[in-house]
């Protein structure tokens, strides 16, 4: 019999087959709410970004009229803090420089942890813990359930919505006792069982890609995000035929249809929640990250130490010059800078070492999920769908650096025009974030493809040959 | 035709089936009698290749269903004593999918004109298949088997649970297969309907064929006797 005779015939089933009209809607349902829930994400941090970038700009232009206006008609008394010629009121009143790290293209597709770690800093010459102070530092795979977005319902949903429609196919014959009709009928029924899963296959993943193209077109997806969302879609798709692949396996093999759902749901329960969380308490338990509270209390101290020291340093001064104290206030102001500079250097010098080891271990735990990511499918998508979106750890690392070195640019900047202070004209010359993306290679795409697929390829041989033994 | 030559199937220790030969013609009907276990519904899965022989062979229209397949089935049908269809679909649905899958596709009116001569109501044949009885789905089955144009039919127990009436009405079907040419293969418990419909009869005690007559040699209450003896000894 023709191919096409036989998805004729599967067709009449799948169309009276209300179990899978009913999950396809439902799945389709959810990935429409995925794609709305990324999208307003996006649109919150988009936001964000446009307020701090129009802050920024607005503080900036008004440094310059303000300037002029002050340079036409010199106001008596000024407070040098809020005078944008003065390189301290500059800093002060008007500098609002903001570091952002913009969603990527894709970033609605799957918002990982970047609701948790913070996309936008404002960098000043102070120490770099005064506004790194939000960064939440635990390991990656803290937090593997997420927020529900398009990865979500692909990650979660699918894998249960093929559970539904592909369990147990050929034991439902046996069990509708309608197995032996077919038998006695000139087919082949490895066939005919595999063109019934291709047909519920090729509809139910042709279904879930056009709602996700269409949702993502809909919500107003930018089409420079039309590759990785091609990209991710593939990964999707490649992921759910891994699970058709396996409920063919199973059910080629299972005495029952029950059974065949019951291990099923087991493979889901295993490679969706038990292994990810299982590589989760590896990484404490042999990568732990230092404590937090540990690193907090050592600044602290440190903190304190140089703050008393300079404490000292200043009262020692007004000691020793006590004409000068209440006195001119550029007198000590000046010792106030020097003084500030060498307690944050100070700052510096102590909690470089401490966020290394954190990073260091952070870099450990990242290398160990790269690794074995491979145990599971459900880690190869979530992985490289994150990559996709840009919402990844390595790009937000990549990122902070950026700010770190923008911190330090900003130090340089600042130190000897605070301790000059007037005839401040630079507006625009203070340092701005210098941060490139990345290159993406598709190399890890395939990779990720192909760690889904290649597993797929052997549960689908080995599902045939159990099919031929027992038929 | 049907032939089974020195067919034989163990499993494990136990012989379900002694070597087997036996010639149905086209046109007859032979009924196989005997107990539960007797190797009458093996001898039925093996025509149609459900089982591999151990020995011998089984032929459909002359070709050997180990080394044809699918090639015998498309000469033969099979009525099982359940005869289970898709209940989602309707009668004319089930018998356009399963003569399909037989590799015959016919129009419409062509179904039901088989599901009529089945003896299906024409008002059932739009009905879920959900909502039949035993004696309407064995007409499905009938029809399925008259859609294929079959040569050979297999029957297991077809009149189980049927009343009388039902049982009456399925063996003119059965006559009127035959009378197509078809060879008519019935394993069953039913002396009387076995005495009323067959060409010959067989009566088979612990997988091996104990005696072969034809129908019109004995009567209702020989037969019986002839039966409880070959039993009994």
């Amino acid at each position: 019999m023709p191919l096409s005779s036989f998805l004729r015939l599967e067709w009449r089933h799948v169309r009276r087959d209300h179990a899978f009209w009913l999950t396809l809607a439902l799945l389709a349902a959810a990935l429409v709410y995925g794609l709305a829930n990324g999208f307003a994400w996006v649109r919150f941090q988009t936001e964000a970004i446009a307020r701090a970038n129009t802050l920024s700009a607005q503080r900036l232009a008004a440094a310059h009229t303000d300037a002029a206006k002050f340079d036409a008609a010199p106001p008596a008394n000024l407070n040098p803090n809020l005078d944008p010629r003065d390189a301290r009121g500059f800093e002060f009143s008007y500098l609002r420089r903001f570091a952002v790290l913009p969603p990527a293209p894709a970033a609605a597709l799957a918002v990982g942890q970047s609701d948790l770690l913070p996309s936008i800093f404002r960098v000043t010459y102070r120490p770099r813990e005064s506004f790194l102070n939000s960064y939440e530092i635990e390991h990656p795979l803290r937090l593997l359930l997420g927020r529900f977005d398009a990865t979500f319902v692909a990650l979660y949903l699918l894998p249960l919505a093929v559970l539904v429609i592909a369990h147990g196919l050929l034991a439902r014959e046996r069990e509708g006792g309608t197995l032996d009709l077919l038998r006695a009928s000139p087919l082949s029924l490895p066939r005919w069982l595999a063109v019934r899963f291709a047909l519920r296959g090729g509809l139910f993943l042709g279904a879930f890609a056009l709602v996700a193209l269409g949702g993502w077109l809909a919500f107003g997806g930018a089409p420079a995000a039309l590759p990785p969302v091609a990209a991710w879609l593939a990964l999707a798709l490649a992921y759910g035929v891994f699970w058709f692949a396996l409920a063919w396996w199973l059910g080629a093999r299972a005495p029952a249809s029950s059974v065949s759902a019951l291990r099923l749901a087991g493979a889901w329960l295993a490679f969706v929640i038990v292994l990810p969380a299982a590589l989760n308490l590896t990484l404490k338990q042999f990568y732990p990250l230092p404590s937090r509270a540990a690193f907090q209390d050592e600044l602290r101290e440190g903190t304190d130490a140089a703050n008393q020291r300079g404490s000292q340093l200043l009262s020692k001064y007004l000691e020793d010059h006590p004409e000068l104290a209440p006195g001119p206030v550029v007198a000590n102001e000046n010792d106030f800078f020097r003084t500030r500079f060498a307690i944050n250097a100070e700052l510096e010098r102590l909690a470089a070492p401490l966020r290394e080891r954190f990073a260091a271990q952070l870099s450990r735990q990242q290398t160990v999920i790269e690794r074995l990511r491979w145990l599971s499918p459900a880690l190869v998508l979530h992985h490289e769908s994150l990559r996709l979106a840009g919402t990844d750890r390595a790009r937000h690392r990549d990122w902070l650096a950026a700010v770190g070195d923008l911190h330090m640019r900003t130090v340089d900047y600042f130190e000897p025009r605070l301790l000059r202070s007037a005839g401040f004209r630079d507006f625009d010359g203070v340092p701005a974030l210098a941060f490139t993306e990345p290159p993406r290679s598709s190399t890890a795409l395939f990779l990720a493809l192909a760690g889904l697929l290649l597993p797929a390829v052997l549960l689908t041989a080995l599902g045939l040959r159990a099919l031929r033994a027992s038929v | 035709m049907l032939t089974a030559q020195k067919l034989a199937k163990t499993y494990g220790a136990h012989t379900a089936l002694h070597p087997l030969d036996l010639t149905i013609a086209s046109g007859e009907i032979f009924a196989l009698l005997g107990p539960n276990g007797a190797g009458k519904t093996t001898t039925i899965n093996l025509f149609l290749g459900f089982v591999a022989p151990d020995s011998g062979r089984a032929l459909v229209n002359g070709l050997d269903v180990a080394t044809h397949p699918l090639e015998t089935k498309r000469h033969l049908a099979y009525i099982p004593e359940q005869v289970n269809l898709y209940g989602h679909f309707s009668g004319v649905e089930n018998l356009a999918y399963f003569s399909e899958l037989g590799g015959a596709r016919h129009p419409d009116a062509t179904l039901r004109a088989f599901l009529t001569e089945a003896g299906l109501q024409i008002a059932a044949h739009d009905q879920r298949v959900s909502g039949y009885s035993k004696g309407m789905r064995q007409k499905v089955g009938i029809a399925i088997a008259l859609a294929k144009d079959a040569k050979a039919l297999l029957l297991d127990e077809p009149t189980s649970g049927l009343d009388p009436s039902a049982s009456h009405e399925f063996s003119e079907l059965l006559r009127k297969f035959a009378a197509r040419g078809a060879a008519v293969l019935m394993a069953t418990h039913d002396l009387f309907r076995a005495k009323e419909v067959a060409t010959r009869v067989g009566i088979m005690r612990h997988g091996r064929l104990q005696h072969i007559l034809t129908a019109a040699e004995l009567s209702h209450t020989d037969l019986e006797k002839l039966y409880l003896e070959t039993m009994a000894a």
